[in-house]
């Protein structure tokens, strides 16, 4: 028997996290794809899995984010609270998605639909107050998956309410594309055989799922009939696995918490890893040294890793210590209890043999994310290919995202791609972080210019970095001017420059770029 | 229960014919630290401007002058090819188009900007174990206990510190093993209006301690085409110009 759940879903979560208006015109990227857009993009035709350069052609004017799962955590602990007040049973499933099952508050509130109604029209409210009225779907249903299917449907509804009525949950899966289930492979295989919608996978025999597709193909196959997803497997802790971790003095920050918890959840992690299970649903406790005492439950379709259990409880933390000040808990937390809720046989995990993952990345990302919580997680960076002509676009500094299932792949354009008018290799090994103006004179100490038809006035002779200093450096070899006129359909971030390429007398090697009548050092090679 | 002492008996001791091969036995049970565990890779030819042919575990490295970027770059680009994080602290104006130009493994590397936060002491002492390699800024200001207690823990862990001085003379408030002191930098390929630049040629000085201390002077060639090969014609201290191909 399935347990009716309700599901929160707001798939423009990363948006609206960001405090951008609903009107703006705001996309989210990822390694390269977009992750979530506002409706105002969508309506450009930024669609989510679009790759950068071709989100940007649909839409000039797009506004890119870079993706801070920290973020949208603490801002979605407040949504979180607003449903606390219909149940005590809330779970967090991911920064933008939330569950409970209805058994209890349907009936005090008077069914089901009624439920949906006030939970949707609280949270509108919530967010309405920001110009995003209409971005929640909840959806009512026999189990989680149907129920988060309904919740995106329902979005786009007027009453932003979908009730899937009991038992009915396999027939409104049906039409459904088998992409939904979130296995890739699975999916292409199936479409393959030519089933291409849920009910067609649905009907097939068990076992003959079970043979073709192992036991991952069986739990998918749950998943279309519109059963529960959990196998019969996953079930209550065999015994208390809970992890406590005591804070003296209390923790005010939540770095210096959250590298409390992440002692904790090794620990935990492995505590259970010696029983052979994995914890698909965390309770994450905090006892402050004014009394208080705050929990939330955090849920995982597959088997939380020790990495995906600290990310959680760091989301947590953050969203209690840094959230609205009426949620936030006026003393420093003396007490961090981990408490496994639902448990399931660990699979196990393979440890890549030619490439893939392995323990030294597992460590390197560990140390990175605790760096993050010190120094907060735009402090932490990693290079991207994006492609580009100047030595700052080619390739640039993404956030670290280190949370489960970034694979890391697909990260960019291949180094080599041509693109003409790029600034010929090697490139220059520093990029000034601020803007270093500079004054390139000819031989008679005129300033030099470069033409509308990309000519140079006079050939440079000394270039003088500041005006306090009399004599400049004189230049013993140069090329150029390499013009260079970008992105002129778009009047704001549209730049036409020239380039040089200077050796001084002192050895140094510079690209220095006029834009506007004004010499600037573009890039050091040093 | 199983006495070792008792396994040697002093009659065996007695002729020297039985001490030598208890001496081979000896040498041959003896626990052995991999060398490829304990230095990482560096690229052909600094592997002969380095002592050690490689990056020893555990160890600082100073690099200054005009040009050290680039070959701190250098450095660290073959161990990081063959599977060592680097983690970049401070370098904030470092372009990551040059670092993956030098080869660097772009899953592999990570920058990490302390800011004006003042922690970078906490951060690097993070690092150190976790990732192979952490490439610090000079400009970072530590105290010398800081540095002394960072650079027992570097021992301890078998990270490496590079620690990079752009334009100035290498640090010296780091008891570094290494010291490479870039000069003499010289652009080929960039006439007097025309062609572009393509490789440099400098002078590097190798110092620090142990087998390094002998303060070798060698010619190499920098940032050449493609902005991988780091090729020399090495000068020892004799004068003797040696060239030694790709």
């Amino acid at each position: 028997m399935n347990v009716r759940t309700l599901v929160v879903s707001c798939p423009d979560w990363p948006v609206i996290a960001t405090a951008a208006s609903a009107d703006d015109v705001v996309a989210v990227i990822a390694a390269n794809r977009v992750t979530a857009t506002s409706p105002a993009a969508r309506a450009e035709g930024v669609e989510v899995g679009l790759r950068r350069r071709d989100a940007q052609r649909r839409c000039p004017g797009l506004q890119i984010v870079d993706p801070d799962p920290d973020r949208d955590a603490r801002v979605f602990a407040s949504i979180a609270a607003l449903v606390d007040r219909f149940t005590p049973r809330v779970e967090m499933s991911s920064p933008g998605s939330l569950t409970f099952p209805t058994i209890g508050p349907s009936r005090y509130f008077g069914g089901d639909e009624a439920l949906a109604r006030l939970v949707a029209a609280d949270i509108d409210s919530a967010l309405g107050s920001s110009g995003w009225r209409g971005a929640v779907g909840v959806g009512v249903a026999d189990g989680v998956f149907a129920a988060t299917l309904a919740a995106e449907l329902a979005v786009a509804e007027s009453d932003h309410v979908r009730v899937i009525a009991q038992g009915e949950s396999a027939e409104f899966l049906s039409p459904f594309p088998v992409s939904e289930l979130g296995r890739p492979e699975l999916a292409d295989v199936l479409q393959r055989l030519g089933l291409r919608h849920l009910g067609e996978f649905a009907a097939l025999k068990v076992d003959d799922v079970v043979a073709r597709f192992g036991v991952d193909g069986r739990l998918a196959h749950r998943l279309a009939r519109g059963l529960d997803e959990r196998p019969p497997e996953v079930g209550p802790p065999p015994r208390s696995f809970d992890v406590i971790a005591t804070l003296d003095p209390p923790a005010e920050r939540v770095d210096i918490a959250a590298f409390a918890a992440r002692t904790a959840a090794d620990q935990l992690h492995e505590q259970l890893g010696g029983e052979g299970l994995a914890c698909t649903r965390l309770l994450v406790v905090i006892e402050t040294d004014s009394g208080e005492r705050l929990e939330r439950v955090w849920r995982h379709e597959g088997a939380l890793s020790s990495t995906a259990i600290v990310d959680r409880v760091r989301w947590q933390l953050d969203g209690w210590l840094n959230g609205p000040s009426a949620q936030r808990p006026t003393g420093g937390v003396t007490r961090l209890v981990l408490v496994p809720d639902e448990v399931m046989p660990a699979r196990g995990r393979q440890q890549g043999f030619w490439g893939g993952e392995t323990e030294a990345d597992e460590r390197a990302g560990r140390a990175l994310a605790r760096v993050q919580g010190m120094l907060g997680v735009p402090a932490v960076t990693i290079p991207e290919r994006r492609g580009g002509r100047g030595p700052a676009d080619v390739v640039v500094r993404a956030p670290f995202v280190g949370t489960d299932g970034d694979d890391g792949q697909g990260r960019g354009v291949a180094l080599d791609a041509p693109w003409p008018g790029r600034v010929p290799s090697p490139m220059p090994t520093l990029l000034p972080t601020e803007m270093l103006p500079i004054q390139v004179l000819d031989v008679r100490g005129a300033p030099v210019w470069v033409s509308g038809r990309g000519t140079l006035s006079a050939e440079p002779s000394t270039v003088r970095f500041n005006d306090a200093a009399r004599d400049g450096v004189s230049i013993v070899g140069w090329a150029g001017p390499w013009p260079c006129d970008e992105r002129w359909w778009d009047q704001s971030t549209h730049r036409r420059r020239a380039r040089l390429q200077l050796i001084l007398a002192d050895g140094r090697a510079l690209l220095v770029q006029i834009e506007r009548g004004n010499w600037s050092v573009e890039a050091v090679y040093d | 229960m199983f006495d070792t002492g008792a396994v040697v008996v002093p009659a065996a001791l007695s002729s020297s014919r039985d001490l030598s091969d208890l001496q081979e036995l000896a040498e041959q049970i003896r626990p052995v630290v991999l060398a490829r565990q304990a230095v990482l890779p560096v690229c052909g030819p600094l592997e002969q401007v380095i002592p050690d042919g490689g990056l020893v575990r555990g160890s600082t490295i100073a690099v200054g002058g005009v040009g050290a970027t680039s070959l701190a770059l250098q450095l660290v680009a073959a161990a990081s090819k063959n599977g060592s994080w680097v983690a970049v602290v401070g370098l904030s104006d470092l372009a990551p188009v040059a670092v993956l130009e030098a080869g660097l493994d772009a899953e592999r590397v990570a920058f990490i900007d302390p800011g004006g936060s003042g922690r970078q002491v906490d951060v690097v002492a993070a690092l150190i174990g976790a990732v192979d390699i952490v490439m610090l800024d000079s400009r970072l200001s530590l105290r010398d206990s800081d540095t002394r207690r960072l650079g027992s823990r570097l021992r301890e862990r078998g990270s490496i510190l590079v620690v990079v001085s752009p334009g100035n003379e290498p640090t010296s408030q780091w008891s570094s093993d290494l010291v490479f002191t870039v000069h003499d930098s010289r652009w080929e390929g960039l006439g007097y209006g025309h062609g572009h630049l393509r490789s440099r040629r400098v002078r590097v000085g190798v110092g620090g301690r142990g087998r390094a201390s002998r303060n070798m002077q060698h010619e190499l060639l920098l940032a050449a085409t493609g902005g991988q090969v780091a090729i020399a014609e090495c000068e020892d201290g004799g004068g003797t110009v040696v060239a030694f191909g790709r």
